[in-house]
């Protein structure tokens, strides 16, 4: 890529019905909205040109995320309220551009910076349970939480084989709200709600599901309702 | 009043593969159907439900990813759109991972559109795109939870009505229906939803909304059986014919320049022109070279102007120029250089999915990209001697064959697909050896036409099919070959020296046994159907799910031969099970092609030439419209 690229970073979301596409599936949403859009991005050569931009980590089928990144390369300047309203009369309602800038070219890949992500996460009674088992489900969910985070490893069985996790690195913090007392004003059934920070790098990382899945068993009767990867951070600390 | 679906419905979309084919919601511009410098704004999205609102669902009997990417359905939706107080809505059929759920948890096929049960239309349209389909369509009414048999239906369900190219022969579907469309819907689906929707608000009782379609022209109402009184209640012609509906003017018809953007990534991802419609070429198996007839042309400047305004509205990366025989177009050398002054400079390219070989030149070679410089080019020679291809009228020679390889090689391309079909009409065992000299021939000539130093990167494959007989074709008369016959002529095939560099592949002779048993059976192959799908049957175009065992039994539970169904001779003169429905070719012009081609007598295709009389023209007052001149 030439000196004269411009580096434009873009921050959208992933929310409602679409919290179910791929990353593919967004990736290929979000390059069609920026040549509806009219952008002058910039294309790799050769036979098979593609347009050039690097997004932050991937979302997972089914979590939505309220402050995403990707970074596109542009071949000319376009003032940055011009590129947003451009881009934003191009969006799906579902996939909103939410703001944007230019960036330096020496800054590292979002993948590289952006490792500390924070989760909101809703769980809810499985709908057929036993009434029995709701009252210490909660109790049940959060011992099993706590006891993995305080030993510090997570074993997994990752494409049938046994992986560890270090929980020390990976698991940056997480809180449990109990939210059962305005269980009955909500009407999705919310039983409580989970902040969860992750760390993530070329090292290793974890996904929300991958933590709750032994709570989740051991509570027998709570559902995750939804997963929102609500901001992505740098590790300043890093 | 119910209520959308969607609180059940999302929790399984963690359950299944991919839950994107669920999803709906896709971007869409909110200019609709444009026809060149003609805007208008209007969408359903804002359409608010009550009940004087006419509902009718567009159904495509196989997954989203297969139906989101029929022109069909979509122009249809678009063309229903346009109209007051209409809420335009689709359906696809979910994948077996789904309909289990939906089955386990007591949940009707719903809209993408508003997750409402299907079932709460007031019509259900669903397009027919080829035999092999037809178990989905059972599938499709049952998991929507109205009765399979239009006899069993209740005054409340939706009126069913079937479209597409198998409605040229709807009997074996016959009984699953309330209606069929025949021909090209554009104008007939308007006509059809005004008047139901008349008839609906008058009060009028199912079977009177019914009998009302049957006046339409182009309406078949498979329930009022052909010497019956209620039979003449249809628009029939001087024959007693229903008479395909068809569009003269093609290039006035607008252009889908704001189609839907999917997700979820599916068939032909790409923005669709198409640029043309009809092909008279000729060829004696060609269901739609019959059915399609007369070749109509957009202008090269309303073409023009839809992959701009498509390609602004929708963020494609790829336009492809659609239609049967695109290299046919009286502009197109004009066209492909003006869009690839359009495109150039951008990651923008050009697809031409149907290349006639004998069109195929230099220009072309360098100009056509998308996805095909990856995947290849395709060509279809069909048969490999002139005297066969003479007999199928396909007028192309060895030499075009070797010319257009030559041309696409020196241009850059390296792999080549060619078609062929065996179990044509008159075909012996020289034709099936001359397959493999002739592709022996290609793959030298391909070799040769590339540097030294890429040869090794040259592909030449050959896919070969079984032919199976169609209705209103010239060959309708003609039974398919015998399954042992076609296996020795596999074999003969695969030990006639094919070069070892060669891929070979066939196309499973069990699916073309089926669809030939279906596409031109009578009404009785509708129980044949129904027991397959009771068997297990569906998706049986997808080749991991077709079983020929379960079409065995079902076909031994009802007592019919699937063999003999499929290889059945007709006398010239006896009576067709599709004989009352006309697609503007003449019986009389079917039966001389017949003949000419045992004679190997070619026929000229009246886009170049003149006009050899099918019938058409006269028939249904249209013309060929042509945007320029033709040259062969
Ligand atoms: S060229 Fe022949 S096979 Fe192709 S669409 Fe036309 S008639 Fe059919
Ligand atoms: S009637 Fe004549 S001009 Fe019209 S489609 Fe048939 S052959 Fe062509």
């Amino acid at each position: 890529m030439n000196d004269m690229t411009f580096r434009l970073r873009i921050e959208f979301a992933k929310i409602g019905r679409l919290a179910y596409l791929s990353h593919l599936e967004v990736v290929r949403a979000v390059e069609r909205n920026i040549r509806r859009a009219g952008l002058p991005y910039h294309t790799s050569q050769g036979f098979n040109r593609h347009m050039r931009h690097a997004f932050g980590p991937a979302l997972p089928v089914g979590t939505a995320g309220l402050h995403e990144f990707l970074d596109v390369w542009l071949k000319s300047y376009v003032p940055p309220d011009k590129a947003l309203l451009a881009l934003q009369q191009a969006s799906s309602k579902e996939l909103p551009i939410l703001g944007l800038c230019y960036i330096s070219q020496s800054l590292p890949s979002l993948q590289m910076s952006h490792t500390l992500h924070d989760y909101n996460i809703k769980l809810a009674y499985v709908e057929k349970n036993d009434a029995i088992n709701e009252d210490i489900a909660l109790e049940t969910f959060f011992a099993t939480l706590k006891a993995t985070a305080d030993a510090g490893i997570l074993e997994l069985l990752k494409k049938g084989k046994p992986k560890t996790y270090d929980l020390n690195k990976l698991l940056i913090g997480y809180k449990l709200e109990d939210l059962r007392q305005i269980n009955s004003q909500n009407e999705e059934q919310i039983v409580a709600q989970l902040n969860l920070t992750l760390h993530t790098s070329e090292e290793g990382s974890l996904r929300p599901e991958q933590l709750l899945a032994k709570p989740l068993d051991d509570a027998c009767c709570l559902r995750v309702l939804s997963i929102v990867r609500v901001g992505m951070r740098e590790d300043n600390d890093s | 009043m119910a209520h959308s679906l969607y609180s059940r419905i999302e929790p399984l979309f963690s359950l299944v593969e991919k839950p994107s084919r669920y999803l709906g919601n896709e971007y869409q511009h909110c200019t609709n159907l444009v026809i060149a410098n003609q805007r208008d704004n209007n969408t359903n999205q804002d359409k608010k439900g009550d009940a004087s609102v006419y509902d009718i669902v567009f159904c495509y009997p196989d997954t989203y990813e297969i139906g989101q990417a029929n022109q069909g359905i979509a122009i249809l939706a678009a063309c229903a759109n346009k109209l007051d107080d209409v809420n335009v809505k689709r359906t696809f059929l979910p994948w077996l991972d789904m309909s289990e759920l939906l089955r386990e948890h007591n949940i009707p096929l719903f809209s993408l559109e508003d997750y409402m049960p299907i079932k709460m239309a007031d019509m259900i349209a669903i397009t027919l795109p080829h035999e092999l389909a037809a178990t989905n369509v059972l599938e499709l009414i049952d998991l929507a939870g109205v009765a399979l048999r239009a006899a069993d239906r209740k005054e409340d369900d939706p009126i069913i009505i079937g479209g597409g190219p198998v409605a040229f022969n709807p009997e074996p579907l016959a009984d699953f229906f309330d209606v069929f469309g025949i021909g090209e819907g554009e104008d007939l689906i308007l006509e059809v939803i005004e008047t139901d929707r008349y008839m609906r608000d008058s009060g009028a009782s199912r079977i009177e909304r019914i009998q009302k379609l049957a006046g339409i022209p182009g309406i078949y109402v498979p329930s009022f059986s052909l010497h019956s009184a209620d039979f003449k209640k249809h628009a029939l012609n001087a024959k007693g014919q229903i008479v395909k509906r068809i569009v003269d003017d093609f290039n006035s018809t607008p252009v889908l320049i704001s189609p839907k953007v999917p997700y979820a990534e599916v068939a032909h991802d790409r923005l669709t022109v198409e640029i043309l419609r009809g092909c008279t070429r000729g060829c004696r198996f060609c269901q739609a070279g019959m059915t399609s007839r007369p070749v109509r042309e957009r202008t090269a400047d309303s073409i023009l102007a839809a992959v701009s305004d498509g390609l602004k509205n929708t963020g494609y990366d790829e336009v492809s120029l659609t239609s049967l025989s695109s290299t046919d177009h009286s502009q197109i050398n004009a066209i492909l250089r003006r869009l690839q002054h359009l495109v150039c400079d951008s990651d923008i390219s050009i697809s031409l999915p149907s290349q006639r070989l004998d069109a195929f030149g230099v220009f072309l070679a360098q100009i056509v990209e998308g996805g095909a410089r990856k995947t290849g080019l395709t060509f279809a020679p069909e048969a490999a001697t002139q005297r066969l291809r003479d007999v199928i009228n396909k007028n192309v020679t060895d030499a075009n064959l070797l010319d257009a390889i030559q041309s696409a090689f020196l241009a850059g391309w390296r792999r080549c697909k060619l078609y062929f079909m065996i179990g044509l009409p008159t075909e012996t065992d020289e034709d099936i050896v001359a397959i493999a000299t002739l592709v022996n021939q290609a793959y030298a000539c391909a070799k040769d036409s590339v540097p030294e130093k890429q040869r090794g990167q040259v592909r030449i494959s050959v896919s070969v099919a079984v032919f199976v007989p169609k209705a209103q074709t010239p060959f309708q008369w003609c039974g398919q070959l015998a399954r042992s016959e076609v296996q020795r002529r596999i074999a003969l095939l695969r030990n006639s020296g094919l070069h070892k560099g060669i891929d070979l592949h066939w196309h499973d002779p069990s699916t073309s046994l089926i669809e030939a048993a279906l596409s031109r059976g009578g009404r009785q192959i509708g129980s044949l159907i129904e027991a397959a799908w009771r068997l297990g049957a569906k998706f049986d175009a997808w080749t991991e799910q077709f079983s020929l065992a379960i079409w065995e039994q079902a076909a031994t539970d009802i007592g019919v031969s699937l063999d003999a169904l499929a290889t059945r001779d007709f006398a010239i003169d006896e009576p067709l099970p599709w004989d009352h429905i006309s697609a503007g070719v003449s019986k009389e012009y079917l039966a001389s092609e017949m003949l000419c081609a045992t004679k190997a007598q070619t026929q000229v295709d009246c886009s170049f030439s003149y006009c050899s009389s099918c019938g058409v023209c006269s028939d249904l007052g249209v013309r060929v419209r042509l945007a320029g001149k033709r040259c062969a």
